[in-house]
């Protein structure tokens, strides 16, 4: 990867967070869609991997295990971790579990 | 708006995904009335009158069925005035249930403190009020009068009532680009976000685009300050065709007609962008078999406008990666080729093709109110000026008025 990324900050691998209750996600092909519909946010994950990242976070699985799980290559881990810190920073993945049902579950008022 | 680092791979450009076209638009206009109260001189959708093919309240649901089904996260509600519709508040409800989001543009007429406070109840509702002018001035010259009140209002009620972060909805034209500052204080006076959109030829826009479309001057200005407020201001991507000004403004950079956006009108037609609402650009109607989703997948229009397009005239500039020759539907409203530059190209390369020969295509549908209202703006200014001699009241067209002719003898 070029030089700009390495200073970004990353998410650690042990962390377990999961996507908030207020994020939807919709598969695409090249990768995801994500909305927050607190914030009216879209973002793009632009890699299926990081897709499946994603999608196995539960909240109790580290990020670790979760890549391991997806199969994603040594030399895509930094730039994902990258990523998920930037979701963690804006909100759109939480260190805490959701009490039931899977993320895409969403409030509904 | 994109994820940072993944984005630098060059083959996995989001553009090149987004030019093939999506499953389902990201994002997706509905006007749901041509009816207003307004009658504003450069409305895209040459709104005024309700149409009495109109989607029925229970047609309206089964398009949100829809949307839900094929993952579209919101999406955006106009007209017309969409709140004058009587089962406005019920579809808006109707969609949050059902998992999609709702931003809707007003003019503010029914953002009552009663209504403020029930949208401030929800985190699924966004609104954006419409205000053409940081002054009544300036407002209701192209808004008609008394219309800055109501925007102004509806924005005070919305910040009582506790919402959080409505927009204020800008189209800049010649008369408020000088405005952009006034117009972000109101914003923060109201805890809103500004949101600054481009004039297009489009609708009743097209009668006035010559009036009011930003000078190319005016131009550089507005790309300087756009380049200053980044991403404190919202743009719906509008502005890409300043691009070749000194570098892409934030958003995604590219023509989404067809491909991640598109419109579906109060009758239930799809056309492949908010500003095309014209034959040209028709794919099809959510009534239809295939409904709205059929439409979108499979349209003949949709499919051509998902393959590689042209860059025509444009091939030789070393802009076009930047700009992509600009607005599909600038070009067609104003009579330029397609396969040209923007009528707005601010490399000056469309001067030359408006002052030759076009011809602007007539308009494929008119709600406009066929009289005037007292509400409505007149562009016109009337002057008075005193006449240099007193009129000829008799007959002035004829060679003899005027003419005393001598009583004969005899």
């Amino acid at each position: 990867m070029s030089t700009p990324v390495q200073a970004a900050p990353a998410l650690d691998v042990t962390a377990s967070p999961c996507l908030a209750r207020s994020v939807s996600v919709r598969p695409e092909r090249f990768g995801a869609l994500l909305y927050d519909f607190r914030t009216r946010t879209l973002m793009f994950l632009k890699s299926p991997r990081l897709a499946h990242v994603v999608r196995l976070m539960d909240g109790t699985t580290t990020v670790g295990d979760c890549m391991d799980r997806a199969g994603v290559p040594a030399e895509e881990r930094g730039p994902l971790l990258q990523v998920l810190h930037h979701l963690q920073r804006i909100r759109m993945l939480t260190d805490h579990a959701l009490p039931e049902g899977g993320p895409e579950e969403r409030d509904t008022p | 708006m994109t994820a940072p680092a993944l984005d630098r791979r060059p083959q996995n450009r989001l553009v090149d995904h987004f030019e093939q076209g999506l499953d389902a638009p990201i994002c997706l206009t509905w006007e749901l009335t041509y009816a207003c109260n307004l009658s504003c001189a450069h409305c895209l959708s040459s709104s005024g009158r309700r149409d009495p093919r109109e989607l029925t309240t229970e047609q309206c649901e089964a398009v949100i069925d829809e949307l839900q089904r094929m993952g579209v996260f919101y999406v955006n509600i106009g007209g017309g005035e969409p709140t004058v519709r009587p089962d406005f508040w019920h579809l808006v409800d109707y969609a949050v249930a059902h998992q999609v989001g709702v931003k809707f543009s007003t003019n503010g007429v029914r953002i009552t403190p009663e209504n403020a406070r029930r949208l401030a109840a929800t985190d699924y509702v966004d609104v954006q009020v419409s205000l053409d002018g940081a002054t009544a001035e300036v407002n209701d010259y192209i808004r008609g009068p008394g219309s800055y009140d109501t925007a102004l209002r509806a924005l005070a009620n919305l910040h009582e009532a506790g919402f959080r972060d409505a927009k204020v909805s800008v189209v800049v034209t010649r008369q408020n680009v000088g405005q952009l500052d006034e117009f972000k204080a109101i914003a923060d006076r109201y805890g809103a976000t500004l949101r600054l959109t481009r004039l297009r030829p489009s609708g009743r826009g097209a009668d006035v685009w010559d009036e009011l479309h930003v000078l190319p001057e005016q131009q550089q200005e507005l790309y300087r300050w756009l380049v200053a407020h980044g991403e404190d201001v919202l743009t719906g991507d509008s502005f890409f065709h300043l691009a070749p000004l000194g570098g892409p403004l934030p958003g995604l950079n590219l023509c989404g007609a067809g491909r991640v956006v598109c419109l579906i009108d109060p009758i239930g037609d799809v056309y492949a962008c908010p500003f095309a609402i014209h034959d040209e650009f028709l794919a099809g109607n959510v009534l239809g078999e295939g409904g709205f989703a059929g439409v979108w997948r499979d349209s003949g229009l949709f499919r051509e406008l998902r393959n590689p397009q042209s860059a025509g005239a444009c091939s030789s500039c070393p802009f076009f990666d930047s700009c992509r020759g600009g607005c599909m539907a600038a070009k067609f409203f104003t009579g330029l080729p397609m396969d040209g530059p923007d009528p707005e190209c601010v490399l000056g390369h469309s001067e030359t093709a408006l002052l030759g020969q076009r011809s602007v295509p007539p308009a494929s549908q008119d709600h406009s109110r066929p009289f005037a209202t007292r509400n409505e703006p007149v562009l016109v200014q009337l002057q008075r000026r005193r006449p240099d001699a007193p009129p000829v009241s008799a007959c002035a067209e004829s060679p003899l008025a005027g003419f005393q002719p001598a009583p004969t003898l005899r």
